[in-house]
Formats: structure tokens, sequence, C-alpha cells
């Protein structure tokens, strides 16, 4: 287990290296809150509500999402993976005592638990500047609940993008599947519109998937919309379970076509 | 002297295409993860499309622009977006040649490194975005009950609008993207260029700070990218923005050329 918890410490340490990327990306994620604050306040105009959200909820809403998109979205992990099995560099894991999912697993881990660090304080002073525009909730409770959904989520995310960077060893180039994927993901994970807003049948077709658990749920649960109860915990559960021996079973199939390029 | 300049800026058109075919040649070799990008382009245009929708089936008119005003916005967006993406795969080269030395053996071709460095990469599956632009921009006007003289006469003048635009869009990216000269990742240039540009996805009457608005008509001219060129279908022509437009985008590019010649002046190497 040590040799994993100095992947994890490495991660955090290249996090440190490329400090002024992290500020860049986080600069780049404050304007785009900028700038649908901007978008929500003109929309709302003398409206009281839009869907079941005032302005402040709205907008805690969006805040709460970047937040979660900057800290547990570990989209960088099928470029990496994807990379490294194109490019031959996954030849070294072949042959090294080294389980390739824990190692890709405690890498991200590194890389979410520094953006949580840097991301925790960076939306503190927002909360500073714009706490009269938001509505967070004053229950501990809630909080507690909400980083535990946001865990799970961060698991089906995980899963999700391990399986696309392991797809690699069937399509050589993977640039097309992720975007497809992130896209989608993005739209059923309510990071574009909360989904309460979106029409019915795209309500009913995400109940089947994970998706909202990664987004919306969390948030929903934070912002009192809907109460913690276990099957909100349960489900995502199952799908993580699900997510991991399917990762398993195509991580077995695809190392068997391997082709090992540059050995 | 005007017939050099015009082979000169002829050989410089064909270097360019020569580089782009190549590109598009090699971008479309994987065919499936080529037709995937084609479809993940599609669907985040879509995407933005479904977002305004959604917005307006609450609202009937955001800063004064109503639903299909808005939707000409959009489609000015993803039209300049798309383009600069497919031409210059908005300058990305740039951190990729330095990281990996690339960018010496471009500097000692006898051909502008400028020019160079803009055509390197371009991504052929960004042409979706600049058809789907279109294709919202169409449906929009249809739905404005616009006199067939007034589209077509202001059609002219919304392509010179738009190619400003992608002057700018392109001057914006080539600035950002210098700034990998001092970094060492560079990567999150790219989101920065990206966060800016969507914010003109919306009309820049939003920002209702008149010191914001300022900034982002001037400073960043994003008003120039989309909300500018919309407004000629849903106000008329109007000859103090086409100025404007034309003032801007060549002061944008003349400042990005002084700013990326002074990078190339500091840049010490990584390999050659």
């Amino acid at each position: 287990m040590r040799k994993y918890f100095l992947i994890f410490k490495n991660a955090i340490r290249e996090g440190m290296i490329y400090r002024i990327d992290t500020l860049t990306f986080l600069f780049s994620e404050i304007l785009i809150f900028f700038s649908l604050f901007y978008l929500w306040s003109s929309a709302y105009g003398e409206s009281v509500t839009i869907g079941n959200y005032s302005l402040k909820e709205m907008l805690f809403y969006y805040l709460a999402a970047h937040f979660i998109l900057l800290t547990a979205k570990n989209n960088e992990i099928t470029w990496m993976i994807g990379e490294e099995i194109r490019m031959g560099s996954f030849n070294i894991f072949l042959v090294q005592p080294l389980d390739y999912s824990k190692y890709i697993l405690f890498y991200i881990l590194g890389k979410s638990f520094f953006n949580t660090l840097i991301f925790t304080s960076a939306f503190c002073v927002i909360f500073i500047f714009f706490g009269q525009y938001l509505d967070p909730p004053n229950e501990i409770s809630r909080y507690i609940y909400f980083i535990i959904s946001v865990g799970l989520g961060f698991f089906i995310h995980f899963f999700f993008n391990y399986i696309i960077g392991l797809s690699t060893f069937w399509l050589g180039m993977i640039q097309g599947i992720i975007f497809s994927f992130w896209s989608t993901s993005s739209l059923l994970e309510g990071s574009i519109v909360p989904l309460d807003l979106l029409p019915d049948f795209l309500q009913r077709i995400n109940d089947f998937l994970p998706f909202k658990y990664t987004v919306f749920v969390p948030i929903s649960i934070l912002n009192g919309k809907i109460d913690p109860d276990l099957a909100l915990f349960l489900i995502p559960v199952f799908w993580i379970l699900f997510l991991f021996f399917l990762s398993k079973f195509i991580f077995k199939k695809g190392i068997k076509r391997y082709e090992g390029f540059g050995i | 002297m005007k017939a050099s300049a015009f082979r000169k800026f002829w050989h410089y058109f064909k270097v360019f295409f020569v580089i782009k075919k190549l590109g598009f040649t090699g971008r479309a070799s994987y065919r499936l993860n080529f037709l995937l990008l084609i479809f993940a382009v599609s669907f985040q245009m879509i995407l933005s499309v479904i977002f305004v929708r959604t917005v307006f089936s609450f609202v009937k008119e955001i800063a004064g622009w109503s639903y299909f005003e808005s939707l000409l916005v959009l489609a000015s967006y993803m039209i300049v977006e798309g383009a600069v993406w497919m031409l210059f795969g908005q300058m990305g080269a740039i951190k990729d040649l330095i990281r990996r030395g690339g960018l010496d053996s471009l500097l000692i071709k006898p051909v502008d490194a400028q020019l160079l460095v803009s055509a390197w990469r371009g991504d052929l599956e960004d042409v979706s975005r600049v058809f789907s632009g279109l294709a919202v921009l169409i449906y929009a006007i249809s739905n404005l009950n616009l006199p067939l003289e007034f589209i077509l006469f202001n059609s002219v003048f919304y392509f010179l609008f738009i190619l400003n635009a992608v002057a700018i869009a392109y001057s914006f990216a080539l600035f950002l993207q210098t700034m990998s000269f001092w970094l060492i990742k560079g990567h999150s240039l790219t989101m920065i260029q990206d966060s800016i540009l969507s914010v003109s996805k919306f009309p820049t009457d939003i920002f209702f700070n008149k010191i914001v608005r300022f900034v982002f008509t001037f400073a960043v001219p994003i008003a120039f990218i989309s909300t500018v060129p919309a407004k000629i279908f849903s106000e008329g022509f109007n000859f103090i923005f086409l100025l404007e437009s034309f003032a801007v985008a060549g002061l944008f590019f003349w400042l990005s050329r002084k700013f990326w010649l002074f990078a190339l002046r500091k840049y010490q190497s990584v390999g050659g």
C-alpha cells in the first residue's frame, strides 16, 4: 500500500509544480461562473423563481456544480491512460508489481486532494465577495451528506473515465469517444442546467443512468431540494460496483489485445 | 512592388493550404475517432441551444434579447469559434511545439513562423461547429420574420463582421498562447481562452455593470465576436459598428503580432 501512497504524494507534488496552471484553471472556471451570474441575474429580472429556484438558489447551484467539476471530475485520466497505451509507456506496468487501476486511482486521488485544498480556499473567497447573492444552507448535516455524495460521484466518474481510457486497446485514438462522453455526461449530470428544469422525458431517461448522482443529486441534497434518504447513497454504490467489475473485465480483455508498441 | 506583395501573399496562402491539407488528412485517418469527434462537437453545439432554450422556456427576454435574437448571438459564436478551431486549432500548436522543442525547426524555415504555427494544427471535425452555427443562424433568421431584401442586404455585412470576429478571436488566441513561452505546461491557457470566448455565447447586454460591459467590448472585445454581428439582423446595419469592428480587429491583430515577435526574441529553445 505504501507504493500507492507514494503515487498519491507525487500527484500532489505535481500539482504544486504546475501551480500557475492550477490557478489559471481556477480563473477560467470563475470567469464562466461570472458570466452565468450575469446571465441568470438578467434572466430573472423581475421574476422571483425559475422552475423552483430563486436567483440565489440558482447561483448557489452553479457555484456548487463548478466546485464538484473542479475537485471530483477527474477527466484527465482518460487522456493519460489513452496516451500510455497508444505510445507504449503502458509496457512498464506489465513488468512492475503495480496494479494499474490502483495506480491511476491513487494518482487521481492525489490530484483531487490538491485541487480540493486550492479550490476550497478559492471558493471561500468567492463567498466573501458574492455571499449576498448566494443562498448556502445552514445545516451542517447537509454538508456532510454532500461530501459523501460527491465522494460516490467521484468513483462513478473515475470508473467511467478509466473504462473509456482502456478503450484505447481497441480504438487506438479515443479523443472522439472522450468528447462524446463529456458532452453527454455534462447534460445528464446537471452541470449545464439543473436537471429538474429539463423536459420530463430527459429526466425519466436519466433515472436509469448514474450521471445525476455525480452533480445534481449532491447539490440537491446540499440545497435541501431533496432529502438524503438511503437510496440516494445505495444506488450510486451499486453503479460503482457494476463499473468496477466491468472495468476489470475490460482490462483483462484489453491486455490480451495489447500489442505492446515500443517493446 | 504590388506584384511582389501579391506573389508573397499567394505563396503564403499556398503554404497554409498545403499544411492544412496534410493536417486534415492526418486528423481523418482514424475514421471512427473522427466520426465520434464530429458527433461530440455537434452535440456540444446542441447543448448550447438546449441551454438557451431551457432558460427561455421560463422567461420571454433577457436584457432586451428575445429567444430567436439570442440564437443569433449563439450562432455567431458557433461560427467564429468553429472557424478558429478548424483553421488554427485555437493556436494550441504553440505550447506543444515549445514543450517538445519542435519550434526550433519551424524558425529556420524560409516562411514567417507565425504563419507556420497558425497553420500547424487545425481540427477538421470543427467544420461541424461552423455548419451547426449556420443552421442555427438560418433557423433564427427564418423565425424573426424579416423581409427578404433586409436579410440579403445585411448578410453581406454580417459576413464582414464575422471575418473581423475571426481575426479578433485568432489574435486573442495568439496573444494568450504566446504566453506559453514563459509557462511550463500552458494547457490551462486554452481553458482561459475557451472560457473567455464562451462568454460571447450570450449578448454582452447581460452585463448590466457598465465597467464590465466596457471591458468585454473593448479590453477583451468579445462583443465584436457575436453580439455586434447578431445586431445586424436584430437592429439593422450600423456603419459605426462596422468601423469599430475593423478597428478593433486591426488593432488586436497588430498587438498580438508584436507580442509574438517580442516572445520570439526572448525564446531560449528547449533542445534545438
